[in-house]
């Protein structure tokens, strides 16, 4: 709700910066023929005629141009409240992704914590269990050897600990519980630093990153969205490290690993089949391509030209806000001067292609 | 007796860790683990369990697909979920077919807990039929009054949930739903909450338009449940019983507890009216027939009241021990001043103060 009452407010002021754009050129146009027609009519009359004219002329120059004067200062207030309304909107394209990750890296996460969890309360009871034999044993060390009877009683208080504690069931499984915990907790460790360099402070810098790094901690945090509908496949060349600002790439990365799983997704499959994307990236010239490819459903031709456009989206309600793509776009082609494209996957699916500088964003771009 | 339970997952280390974690159990329950929705259907079909403990989201046959599966092949079965956080839509379309749902992480009393409870409750009562028919459950039929007033609410996007809230609970059936889904562990409240309100604000919309939705969808059982007992006329006095007793306690943490309990202080009736081998009712008839009280003639019949009925259910619903304790009251007035006494003193004068519904 938050995003569309931004979007319409976004589109006002859009319209707004428009219209006063718009009067001012109006303004500047009239300004220009009237100082025209005073530099026409200099040779033509007399020297106070021209001067009254002039004077009167003056005044509505004088007037026009702070009008024009307003309407300037109202245009750059509007634009700024644009720019800040549109990096707003972007931080809420970045907030909502963040939430179905944090909701999906939750996930993740509980599933180890279940399985680790499990087995150290079996490895404590195990503990507990083979700890009760130790009396019985101690008693068997200590009883007369020579008295038969007190020599078996121990015997038998040893076999019954023994089978109390199920030791061939412990000897069989402890080991197995010890290395399943390790697996887990690295498991979630992997998952937490991922996520920390997924989204770290200097990412925001335009520093040089490596793509390929990010990539893969994207594809760690982000697998949640896909693992249950496709696998993903990684060819990741020898590429040099690209001048960027290394979050927003990751946000991309992220929303076209999303889009290809939801597009994996919406292709009605055999049991027991799955989709593959797959994420290559190699050295193109002075660009380094970033290519997401999925065998999923595909984009209608009918709607191609749209894909990039803000709130544009064929996801049902809370599947997709349609600011992925934009928010792509926006920082690809605006933020680092690269190149987005998509193009359709034979003999189904969609191949979508990020191009970036490797020095960076040129002059002009911000 | 060896109970045969089937733990589905498809991370097999969920499944090693369960085996572990519940191997001191090994003498009384017999435990299968299967590794994913496909082989657990193949178990299933294979042979009969007590109870079916599944993870959600698996490739292929995810858990909706298997305790879909477990319902319809194995009806006798409790279905468990124990499931990592889920979306919305993938909740809305488990909690109808789920008896308890379990969030994982979930630790190993609140997991062996669980199973007992599935296992266990109503194992005591001499008929078995009624132990069997209150494990199973999963809906009960509403009001044809709550589902026409539902219908007219539930379909408009803009639902308010005060609307909503305000017919759910006055009828008993949804009351009872609500407060189950709401209390099932994997929303992780710190005790019950214990008025339809609470629940609704908690849960929102969706879900609450969901489960209201499943609900009205259980409306085929409704025709036969009305033959036995009058759905709406049990709605009525549980309706003027709640208000009645909400305005007897001057507590006001407990009144909305007292409102609740008025309102399905005799879902008991609702359940036994569910199963036609029960013959409730010819019960009913040889109460209105006859000088013995139809209390009387349940405890002859069956062993326990219609109240007893209900709050073995209520409790396996998780709802808190002070409702189940005074709808088992059952009018009995309770000495002393614990929140179940209070609330069972108020649902137990309002209910005398009305007339029978059951003798007309």
């Amino acid at each position: 709700l938050a995003i569309a009452e931004e979007s319409t407010e976004l589109n006002q002021l859009r319209n707004e910066v428009a219209t006063l754009r718009r009067n001012d050129q109006a303004q500047k146009r009239t300004i220009q023929v009237l100082m025209d027609r005073v530099e026409g009519r200099f040779d033509e009359e007399s020297g106070i005629a021209v001067l009254q004219r002039s004077v009167a002329l003056e005044r509505i120059v004088q007037k026009r141009t702070e009008e024009l004067a307003t309407t300037n200062e109202r245009l750059a207030s509007a634009l700024a409240q644009a720019s800040r309304a549109e990096a707003e909107a972007a931080s809420a394209q970045r907030l909502a992704a963040i939430g179905t990750l944090a909701a999906g890296v939750a996930h993740e996460i509980n599933t180890p914590v279940q399985f680790v969890s499990d087995s150290l309360a079996f490895l404590r009871e195990a503990a507990t269990d083979v700890l009760e034999i130790i009396p019985a044993v101690r008693g068997l060390l200590g009883a007369d050897r020579e008295d038969p009877d007190a020599f078996s009683r121990a015997t038998a208080e040893v076999e019954e600990a023994l089978e109390r504690a199920d030791v061939d069931y412990l000897d069989e499984n402890v080991p197995r519980a010890f290395e399943r915990s390790q697996e887990g907790l690295e498991r979630v460790a992997s998952i937490v630093r991922s996520l920390k360099e997924f989204s770290h402070p200097g990412g925001k810098e335009l520093s040089p990153a490596d793509i390929n790094r990010g990539i893969r901690n994207t594809v760690t945090i982000a697998s949640n969205e896909y693992k249950y509908v496709a696998d993903v496949e990684t060819d990741l060349g020898s590429i040099p490290n690209v001048v960027c600002h290394q979050n927003d790439i990751n946000q991309v990365v992220l929303n076209l690993l999303v889009n290809a799983a939801h597009a994996c997704a919406a292709v009605p499959r055999e049991p027991g089949s799955r989709g593959a994307i797959r994420i290559r990236t190699f050295q193109d010239g002075d660009a380094v391509v970033i290519e997401v490819s999925d065998d999923g459903i595909g984009i209608p031709k009918a709607i191609a030209s749209r894909v990039f456009e803000p709130f544009f989206t064929t996801k049902g309600v809370g599947k997709g806000t349609g600011q992925g793509l934009s928010h792509a776009w926006m920082v690809v082609v605006e933020r680092h001067g690269g190149a987005l494209r998509f193009q359709a996957n034979e003999p189904r699916g969609t191949v979508f292609s990020v191009s970036l500088p490797i020095r960076g964003p040129g002059e002009g771009v911000r | 007796m060896t109970h045969r339970i089937l733990f589905v997952d498809d991370e097999p280390r969920v499944l090693d860790g369960l085996r572990d974690l519940l191997r001191r159990e090994r003498r009384e329950w017999d435990m299968q683990f299967a590794l994913g929705g496909q082989a657990a259907i193949n178990r299933v079909n294979e042979a009969s369990f007590d109870v079916v403990v599944s993870d959600v989201l698996m490739p292929d046959v995810d858990g909706t697909a298997v305790l879909r599966h477990v319902r319809d092949r194995r009806p006798r079965a409790s279905r468990l979920v124990l499931s990592g956080q889920v979306g919305t839509d993938v909740l809305c379309g488990v909690i109808p077919l789920a008896h308890q749902i379990l969030g994982k992480p979930c630790d190993a009393d609140q997991l062996r807990g669980a199973i007992r409870r599935a296992l266990s409750v109503g194992a005591d009562v001499s008929q078995p039929t009624i132990g069997r028919l209150v494990r199973r459950l999963d809906h009960l039929p509403p009001s044809l009054v709550t589902c026409r007033a539902l219908a007219g609410v539930v379909a408009q996007p803009g639902a308010m949930l005060d609307r909503v809230s305000e017919i759910v609970e006055r009828d008993p059936s949804l009351t009872a739903k609500v407060l189950h889904v709401v209390n099932n562990p994997y929303f992780g409240l710190p005790r019950p909450l214990t008025t339809v309100r609470q629940a609704v604000v908690h849960l929102g919309l969706d879900i609450v338009r969901s489960i209201t939705f499943s609900v009205l969808t259980f409306i085929e059982a409704h025709d036969e449940v009305d033959d036995v007992v009058d759905l709406d006329a049990i709605q009525r006095h549980s309706v003027a019983v709640a208000l009645r007793a909400r305005e007897r306690v001057s507590d006001p943490a407990l009144a909305g507890e007292a409102f609740t309990t008025g309102i399905v202080h005799e879902i008991g009736r609702v359940i036994l009216a569910l199963e036609p081998e029960l013959g409730y009712a010819e019960l009913i008839r040889r109460s209105r027939s006859g000088s013995e009280s139809l209390d009387t003639l349940e405890r002859l019949e069956y062993g326990l009241t219609q109240a007893e009925v209900g709050a073995q259910m209520l409790s396996l619903w998780g709802f808190p021990a002070s409702i189940v304790g005074a709808v088992a009251a059952n009018g009995e007035p309770l000495e002393g001043e614990a929140p179940e006494h209070v609330i069972a003193r108020a649902v137990s004068d309002a209910h005398i103060e009305l007339p029978d519904h059951i003798a007309i």
